[in-house]
């Protein structure tokens, strides 16, 4: 039974009811100078008495208190599960849980903590850059309907970027219940549908028990490669309501993981075929999910001596190996015998070229005869209204299985299939691929070279001045770099898989500062220094992480790359412009962040983060980062913002 | 088709004679929106930007055949919306991006750790 008493408001309602309150009360403090010189007026009639007050609440009426609760219960499913944070922006819905976390969760061993977040998007991104450096789930809570909705973009990212993430919204299924108006406009009959196409899973509980064992189900889904997120829909009356259920709830046990792993038969033949090849290769996206990824990749790959291109979904492969192809790859694919294509989100682009104009211009890369193989545990998935999936790749040999968990039978595989005068040969090509690496990393510092005192500043001098100031710590890049022309991956040296996280998975646009918040917390206490390299686009989407960063005190280093334009939608607005013959000289309206220019560095520091910037000389990037480590290392977020060059 | 169009295109006769005007050509640089991909001073944007403009090597012929008709994902400048002389002009300037002297990476520390 709900408890009738309470007149709640739903956020919004709040917020708005919140502020004509504060106007009520503040006008007494703030007398007019005419109200401060009229008379004194007459004594009012004082009131009768209120009978219904001095009658008091009657004895039989609905307990005002409880001494237990199902979020209590919940929270301790979910401590279980290892959860340790749940982000948020507040709402009514969620109350139940919201209170227990705060006054248990948050005092309490193992503590499980609120982060106040001001946008759902917010929350749910910080999930996301969490979980790809913690590798295990964080909770994002999110307001019944509306806050879904705010948050249905950043699920999508974690999504198709195969991040685990454990989601809550609430439900009020029973139209008795629901406490007000507002409540039963934020009520929906099936409060997953909205993203169900992607989320791995959800489920509607309708006890403690079910809720337990669907929280259980669900840290299972989302832990099982492909990773992704899971959404549980939990009544408003469950988290308020005393435990009550008969017999109690039980804490289902939590369960050690084991990835699915190719079938070894084919691994076999895969084995033979990269054995076999003249010029084998290994294509990588999301190979490495831990350390243990990216050692296994680099280990085949040395055993081969064999190309790597790496997509950069992930710190796969170090980027200065000598085997490491990818500033080359499309030579490198031209030239394949063998493709071995692992957790690759766009097979079909690594392996043909085409124009954006028309299907016209497209060709495959690949020579004839080429042996395409496809590794990849989104095989195991199945959703199909969103295209994540890409163009569909040939392939001569198409396993179903994590790449992370296959390799070391591969591995082993291909071991027994080297001989002496292989193992010849194979270090014969190796040192040709190691040349090929320096010739390449030769023509890319020739090419960052070009305009490197220029103002605005180019992306490469911004990109390597922060290497500077960063390649003596243990570092995290926890923003995709695509949008900095890959130079990072081009010319740092990267040889952990924490440096680099991969990027937004959807290229949902404000991804970049609260996922790089995220993976700012689960470095936060380790003593590693996180910097994200932030679009100036991108963080306009939700600015107000800033404040999250500064109140939840997450030390990170944010640098603008300030192109003050969504930079993508210029060069695609343009192209359409001159296929209708009207030229680019208005292309700048809706796609340019100008007149005025937006004041980074006041912006951070308006929300309590150090902000420094613009900085438009590059002259003075050196001192700026400097200064700005210094109060990240003492444990503050910071920002400086870099007038820069597009791309 | 293309050598006929290369054939055409070389008969231009402000190409021919490669008469443009740089700072003319600059100031187009600007008003056409180029330097939001290759960059003001022609270093290029990378793989989702424009290549590299200068000291890449590029005659007058390959800047005025991928103004016109564009490999990749350059916008297409019809005679419609950029003359030959202002095509002529933009060449100007482009070669005249060339005539700093290359960048040396390896006198860049930056470039080198």
């Amino acid at each position: 039974m709900a408890r009738k008493t309470d007149v709640a408001l739903g956020r919004r309602g709040f917020l708005k009811g919140a502020g004509l309150a504060a106007g009520a009360l503040a006008a007494p403090l703030a007398p007019s100078k005419a109200d401060a010189q009229a008379p004194a007026r007459a004594p009012s009639i004082p009131p009768a008495p209120n009978v219904e007050a001095e009658r008091g609440r009657p004895a039989d009426a609905e307990p005002l208190t409880q001494s237990s609760c199902g979020a209590d219960f919940m929270l301790e499913v979910m401590r279980g599960l290892g959860i340790e944070h749940a982000a948020a922006f507040v709402g009514s819905s969620f109350r139940g849980l919201h209170e227990s976390i705060i006054n248990v969760g948050m005092l309490t061993e193992p503590k499980l903590d609120f982060l106040s977040c001001m946008h759902e998007e917010v929350s749910v991104a910080m999930c996301h850059g969490y979980a790809k450096i913690a590798g295990k789930p964080m909770a994002a809570m999110m307001h019944d309907t509306v806050g879904l909705q705010h948050g249905s973009m950043a699920i999508y990212n974690a999504y198709a970027d195969r991040a685990p993430i454990f989601l809550i919204t609430p439900s009020a299924p029973d139209a008795r219940t629901r406490k007000t108006m507002v409540q039963t406009v934020h009520s929906v009959q099936d409060g997953a549908a909205i993203v169900r196409d992607f989320v791995k899973w959800d489920d509607n509980p309708g006890s403690l028990q079910h809720w337990a064992e669907s929280a259980t189900r669900g840290w299972k889904y989302a832990m099982t490669p492909p990773y992704g997120p899971v959404l549980l829909v939990t009544s408003t009356d469950l988290q308020e309501e005393p435990q009550d259920e008969n017999p109690p709830p039980r804490i289902p046990q939590k369960p050690r993981i084991a990835p699915p792993q190719a079938e070894d038969a084919a691994l076999a033949d895969v084995a033979k075929m990269l054995v076999a090849a003249e010029a084998p290769v290994l294509m990588a996206d999301r190979v490495a999910r831990t350390e243990a990824g990216m050692r296994h990749l680099t280990e085949l790959a040395e055993l081969l001596q064999c190309s790597v291109v790496d997509a950069s979904g992930r710190m796969n492969f170090p980027w200065r190996h000598p085997l490491n192809q990818t500033s080359r790859g499309r030579e490198t694919a031209a030239a394949a015998d063998v493709i071995l294509g692992m957790e690759m989100t766009d097979f079909w682009q690594t392996l043909h070229s085409y124009t954006p104009h028309s299907e016209a211009g497209f060709q495959t890369l690949t020579k004839p005869g080429a042996k395409r193989i496809s590794l990849s545990s989104v095989d195991l998935n199945f959703h199909s209204n969103y295209q994540d999936f890409q163009r569909y790749p040939d392939a001569d040999l198409a396993l179903a299985g994590d790449a992370e968990a296959s390799l070391p039978s591969l591995i082993a595989a291909c071991r027994a299939l080297i001989d002496k005068s292989k193992r010849s040969a194979f270090e014969a090509r190796g040192m040709k691929l190691a040349e090929a690496h320096k010739t390449a990393m030769d023509v890319q510092r020739g090419l960052a070279a070009e305009g490197w005192d220029s103002q605005p500043i180019t992306t490469a001098r911004l990109v390597m001045e922060i290497y500077n100031v960063i390649k003596d710590e243990d570092w995290t890049l926890a923003s995709g770099s695509l949008f900095q022309n890959m130079w990072p991956q081009k010319l740092w040296h990267a040889d952990k898989h924490h440096r680099y996280i991969g990027d937004a998975g959807a290229y949902g646009i404000g991804y970049t500062a609260p996922a790089s918040l995220g993976a700012a917390l689960a470095n936060k206490g380790t003593g590693r220094l996180t910097v994200s390299i932030q679009g100036d686009g991108d963080l306009m989407c939700c600015p107000s992480t800033l404040w999250t960063a500064a109140h939840e005190k997450i030390p990170i280093l944010y640098v603008m790359h300030n192109n003050r334009a969504w930079h993508q939608e210029i060069m695609l607005l343009q192209q359409t412009a001159n296929r209708m013959q009207r030229g680019t000289d208005r292309t700048h309206i809706g796609t340019t962040i100008r007149n005025p220019d937006i004041d980074f560095a006041k912006l951070a520091e308006s929300m309590g983060v150090y902000g420094q910037g613009p900085v438009t000389d590059p002259k003075d990037l050196n001192a700026a980062l400097k200064r700005a480590i210094e109060r990240v290392k003492n444990g503050e977020p910071a920002l400086i913002d870099v007038v820069c060059q597009g791309r | 088709m293309r050598p006929l169009i290369l054939l055409l295109l070389a008969a231009t006769p402000a190409l021919a004679q490669n008469t443009g005007d740089a700072a003319r050509g600059k100031e187009l640089f600007s008003r056409d929106n180029c330097y939001t991909c290759h960059g003001t001073t022609g270093a290029g944007g990378g793989a989702l930007g424009g290549p590299r403009l200068a000291h890449a090597g590029l005659t007058p012929n390959a800047i005025i055949n991928e103004l016109r008709r564009p490999r990749a994902a350059m916008p297409a400048y019809s005679e419609k919306i950029l003359t030959d002389a202002e095509a002529a002009d933009i060449v100007a300037f482009i070669q005249s991006l060339s005539r700093e002297p290359e960048p040396d990476a390896k006198s860049i520390k930056l470039l080198n750790q």
